[in-house]
């Protein structure tokens, strides 16, 4: 049994708990198509021979009559009986069917052979849609195209039996007990069928959610009417059968032309389905699997279409027997397999509850229907204007042209109708803040500003200081002596933005305010607008005792001197600085703060460098604030000094961003300079993400190949946000995809360490730093795949799959899948797919190795390795795992380990080694 | 009173938030960043961490005892070992609207909240963490 299932799993792609549900499948449509292909050549032969091919399109007319009748008895029915009765219920009402039929022919009536053609049409339909349902219950998108190869398989392969027994006993059993034969493997299938379907009752219950709520009690034809999806494959399924009965009508008019006596065309017959299904068989082994894993659904639609208008050329050409064999054969053998399996894959993003309602009416009523026009273009054509084969075959042409052009239609709504069902479950990632002021956003800000509520004020004052508000400007001036400081400060700054000396009277009775913040930037205001002495003023302001208003006076003498004239100033500068009855720290961030309304350029800003480089963060803050405000290039590698302080990092970031394309070569060399610690550089790459210019797409790009994953990280996020924000940017994808199939390399190897850690460690599992930390690794690695994989394609699209795929229900993993099976290329698709893919760790693990030639490593050594890797963190996880799992063996990485430079690295390894001793 | 410092280490400190409902979910790593800001503190029984009014400035965490939080004299719930307290200040930062009282002698480690949200900043791993672990916590309410 084991090696049963091991040949089945190298055969084909399936996974443990799914080879007992398939191989029962296998059989189910096994015996379904055996039986039927025992029924068809009996019914064809005693057709032809009775009422000949002339007659046919009657019975494909009567056909459709019935199957309507049979359609609205099946679906009342399903409203009464549970699926898994009507099941069994059908098929045994078939087998009584076959007794009654066999005691009929005895009674030699002709018509009888046309109700027998009708009623093995309304037998293989019933039968096999019933199948198709069952396997649609099962199983997901992904399954069906790795599984329904496999099943399809043991229909062609009951073709090819049900065809031989045919042709081998029927002479010596008689016609009639060939049903006999047929109602035998009725009662297997009923068997298999129920047990089939208690099975999937549970699963169909659930499914019922998925549809939306008004979807449920709506009709089918209403249903139909609102999807797009429904009435594209509606309109395939009726050219594609109108095409079908224009064949099987021309090759019965050369059949019944080519061979005289009933005995002979059943022989042929026989031979023919044989040679069909072993086509079929061929094709379906060989082709279906890989042409819908490798190309898709888009191509696998358009094949069937494709092989029956080139063998409608043929037969159009030259209408003769091996034309129209060759044609049939086209037709029998790449709808019962290639196209079978692509029609039921498009019918998987339907929910489960209207699909259940909606298939039967296309699978059955809607074939049989087209089959019936089919026959009444028939009649017409050859009763009332005498066509013959070659025309059928030139009608089939032009039907078949435009079945290839809504092929393009439904594979676009397919993948419409997928996404549909993963956006359903969609969070928005971002909403984007208008901060244009419109008429009505001003009179609530006006409202605002007069508020009893400072808070509101405050609020009101914050919005306007990012947008124009002359508008505002009456609402404003009571504000500046409001009580509250930072209002009558933030005032008087929006006063000095608008540049207007009008305030002046105004903001001059601020200059005695008993506040620095109010004091400061009155002083800057009167400086810039005054008309009075400005020396006799200015002087009174630069000998102040006051720090704030001697730095204010500094800005105002700056911004009113002559560049030349300015060592003066840098003298006042000085004097502040060396002032050791002053607090340094006020001095140099209130001199900080005024250098940023010093006028640029001015070399008056290089007083930012040593401020920059102060050791008190608060003055660094200041500083930073500064720079952001005056940009002198000068400071940039002084601000990239910032970026590794956590208390400055933000606002250096902030600062660097500001300067914009100007710096770009600036920090792309930081970037890439390796004697910058990990910390530093990823702040840089999230620098260079604010600025939206290809140069800085490009660095980003170059810089993806490092070694570690956290800068790595930082630089794809970082190309998101520019790709995200700025979509005209131009990205090459070119090296994306080597750097992608580099991360996936990336991902295996540490799925691979995973693998190793689980399989030694079984102790402390959950405890165990080195495992947790190796796990998010993985989930960071995947989800650097997939940004980088956003950078390729439509980042909506990947993020609703990668979204899908790591909240874990399976529905939606499959819906994901099916996604990217469609919207990735051929290059990446079987890449991607593998590690998305519900296979095992140690399945994807082994398929990692042998793709990448990944050397399968013992764990001391991985671990080493691990150790020997510039992360601090990692060291600290491996000392730990070497300590809780005491593992002696590693017992010198851990003795190591106390020489580090790192404090939490050496408590670390003198951890591990107490837990060591204590073995 | 229990002994001063049961976290004599980084790590074992780094073990302990690794449990703490609150942290759960961050990803190992940043976790020694939230260390390096966590302060381990001694709370005798009876003695009262904040009471109502109080500026909300600390996040913490039980490593030891049980810690008593009500409003206006009603008990709201108990926040035991590898429980976190003081997570609304967190959010809202507000003055406190609770009272925080040791019931038995306990060890806490304080996280300011200004450092945390420097570390938020800085380190989305860390947010993302707090976040899963915040919509832990609410689940658990509800």
């Amino acid at each position: 049994m084991i090696r049963a299932k091991s040949l089945l799993r190298k055969v084909i792609d399936i996974r443990d708990d799914e080879i007992g549900t398939s191989i029962l499948m296998f059989f189910y449509f096994f015996a379904i198509i055996a039986s039927y292909y025992i029924l068809k050549p009996v019914r064809n032969s005693l057709f032809l021979e009775q009422l000949g091919a002339k007659n046919l399109p009657w019975v494909y007319i009567g056909t459709a009559s019935i199957i309507g009748f049979v359609v609205f008895l099946y679906n009342n029915l399903s409203k009464y009986f549970d699926k898994r009765y009507l099941v069994s219920g059908t098929i045994i009402f078939f087998l009584l069917n076959l007794i009654l039929f066999r005691e009929l022919f005895k009674l030699n009536v002709d018509w009888f052979s046309a109700l027998f053609y009708i009623w093995v049409s309304v037998y293989s339909v019933l039968l096999i849609s019933q199948f198709w349902m069952t396997a649609n219950v099962i199983y997901s998108a992904p399954q069906a195209k790795r599984l329904f190869g496999f099943i399809g398989s043991g229909g062609i392969l009951g073709g090819i039996t049900g065809g031989g027994i045919t042709n081998s006993i029927a002479t010596s059993i008689g016609t009639e007990n060939l049903l006999l034969v047929s109602a035998g493997i009725l009662i297997f299938i009923v068997f298999i069928a129920d047990r089939l379907n208690s099975k999937t009752r549970i699963t169909q219950v659930d499914s019922t959610a998925d549809s939306k709520p008004d979807q449920q009690d709506e009709s089918v034809s209403k249903i139909i009417l609102k999807s797009k999806h429904l009435q594209l494959i509606g309109i395939i399924i009726t050219l594609n059968i109108m095409v079908s009965s224009f064949i099987d009508y021309e090759f019965n008019l050369i059949i019944e032309k080519s061979f005289s006596t009933i005995d002979e065309r059943t022989a042929f017959f026989g031979s023919f389905f044989a040679l069909m299904n072993v086509t079929s068989l061929i094709i379906q082994v060989f082709l279906t699997s890989m042409v819908l894993k490798r190309y898709g659904i888009g191509i696998s639609l358009i094949i069937l279409p494709l092989g029956l208008l080139i063998g409608s050329f043929g037969m159009f050409i030259y209408p003769v027997l091996l034309s129209a064999i060759l044609l049939k054969i086209t037709d029998g053998s790449l709808k019962y397999s290639l196209d079978n399996s692509t029609r039921e894959i498009m019918y998987l993003p339907i929910p489960l509850n209207l699909k259940l309602k909606v298939k039967p009416l296309l699978d059955i009523f809607l074939q049989r229907f087209a089959r019936g026009i089919a026959g009444i273009i028939i009649i017409v054509s050859t009763t009332f204007f005498g066509l013959g084969i070659v025309h059928m075959a030139g009608i089939s042409i032009l039907i078949i042209l435009l079945w290839i052009f809504t092929t393009f239609g439904l594979k676009k709504e397919y993948l419409n109708s997928v996404r549909d069902l993963l956006r359903s479950r969609e969070i928005l990632p971002e909403h984007a803040l208008s901060r244009t002021i419109d008429a009505s956003t001003s009179q609530m800000l006006s409202e605002a500003l007069k508020s009893q509520d400072n808070d509101t004020i405050l609020y009101a004052l914050k919005m306007l200081e990012s947008t124009s508000f002359k508008s505002l400007v009456p609402t404003l001036k009571p504000l500046l002596t409001n009580k509250l400081p930072e209002i009558r400060q933030r005032t008087i700054k929006l006063f000095s933005k608008i540049g207007d000396p009008s305030f002046l009277p105004d903001i001059e009775k601020l200059l005695s305010d008993e506040n620095y913040g109010v004091l400061s930037d009155a002083i800057q205001y009167v400086c810039m607008y005054s008309d009075k002495d400005k020396e006799i003023q200015l002087s009174s302001f630069l000998n102040s005792p006051d720090i704030r208003v001697r730095c204010a006076a500094i800005v105002c003498v700056a911004n009113s001197t002559p560049k030349e004239e300015l060592g003066k100033v840098q003298e006042y500068i000085d004097n502040l600085l060396s002032d050791k009855n002053a607090d340094q720290t006020l001095v140099k961030t209130e001199l900080a703060r005024s250098l940023s309304s010093v006028k640029s350029p001015s070399p008056l800003h290089d007083n930012l460098i040593n401020l920059l480089q102060d050791k008190d963060s608060i003055v660094r803050i200041a500083a930073i604030k500064a720079s952001q405000k005056v940009q002198a290039e000068s400071l940039v590698p002084y601000l990239i000094e910032n970026l590794t302080d956590k208390k400055t990092v933000t606002l250096a970031r902030n600062a660097l961003a500001k300067y914009g394309k100007r710096i770009i070569t600036l920090l792309s060399n930081a970037l890439s300079d390796e004697s910058q610690n990990i910390d530093t550089r990823s702040a840089i790459a999230r620098v260079l993400g604010k600025i939206p210019e290809e140069m800085a797409v490009k660095y980003l790009i170059s810089n993806l190949g490092h070694d570690s994953p956290y800068l790595r990280y930082n630089i794809i996020k970082s190309l998101n946000k520019l790709h995200n924000r700025n979509p005209e940017l131009n990205i090459e994808t070119g090296s994306l995809k080597k750097f992608l199939i580099e991360e996936v390399r990336r991902y295996y190897e540490l799925l691979g360490i995973i693998m190793e850690n689980n399989e030694v460690e079984k102790k402390n599992q959950t405890d165990d730093l080195l495992f947790t930390t190796l796990q998010s690794r993985l989930e960071y690695s995947f989800e650097r795949i997939f940004r980088i994989l956003a950078l390729i394609y439509d980042p909506s699209d990947i993020y609703q799959a990668y979204h899908a795929i790591t909240q874990g229900e399976k529905t939606l993993r499959a819906n994901a899948y099916e996604l990217l099976d469609n919207v990735l290329d051929i290059d990446l698709k079987e890449l991607i797919l593998q590690i998305v893919d519900d296979t095992s760790s140690k399945r994807k693990v082994e398929i990692g190795r042998a793709r990448f030639g990944i050397e399968k490593k013992p764990f001391v050594q991985l671990i080493t390795e691990l150790y020997k890797e510039p992360d601090i963190w990692l060291k600290i996880a491996v000392l730990h795992t070497i300590g809780i799992n005491k593992i002696n063996e590693l017992k010198l990485l851990a003795e190591n380990g106390l020489f580090s430079e790192n404090n939490v690295i050496r408590e670390t390894a003198e951890y591990s080694l107490k837990l060591l001793r204590a073995v | 009173m229990p002994d001063a410092k049961i976290f004599p280490t980084t790590i074992e400190k780094i073990l302990f938030i690794k449990k703490v409902d609150i942290f759960s979910e961050a990803i190992p790593e940043s976790l020694l960043h939230v260390a390096s800001i966590a302060n381990e503190i001694s709370v005798a029984k009876g003695e009262i961490i904040f009471t109502e009014g109080d500026p909300s400035v600390y996040l913490y965490l039980v490593a030891l005892g049980k810690i008593r939080i009500s409003r206006e004299e009603r008990e709201i719930f108990h926040a035991v070992q590898n429980e976190s307290f003081g997570l609304v200040g967190l959010v809202e930062e507000r003055q406190r609207a609770t009272h925080a009282m040791a019931l038995s002698d306990s060890t806490l480690l304080r996280v300011g909240h200004s450092d945390l949200f420097d570390l938020m900043e800085d380190y989305p791993a860390i947010t993302r963490g707090v976040l899963r672990g915040i919509s832990k916590v609410l689940r658990k309410l509800l």
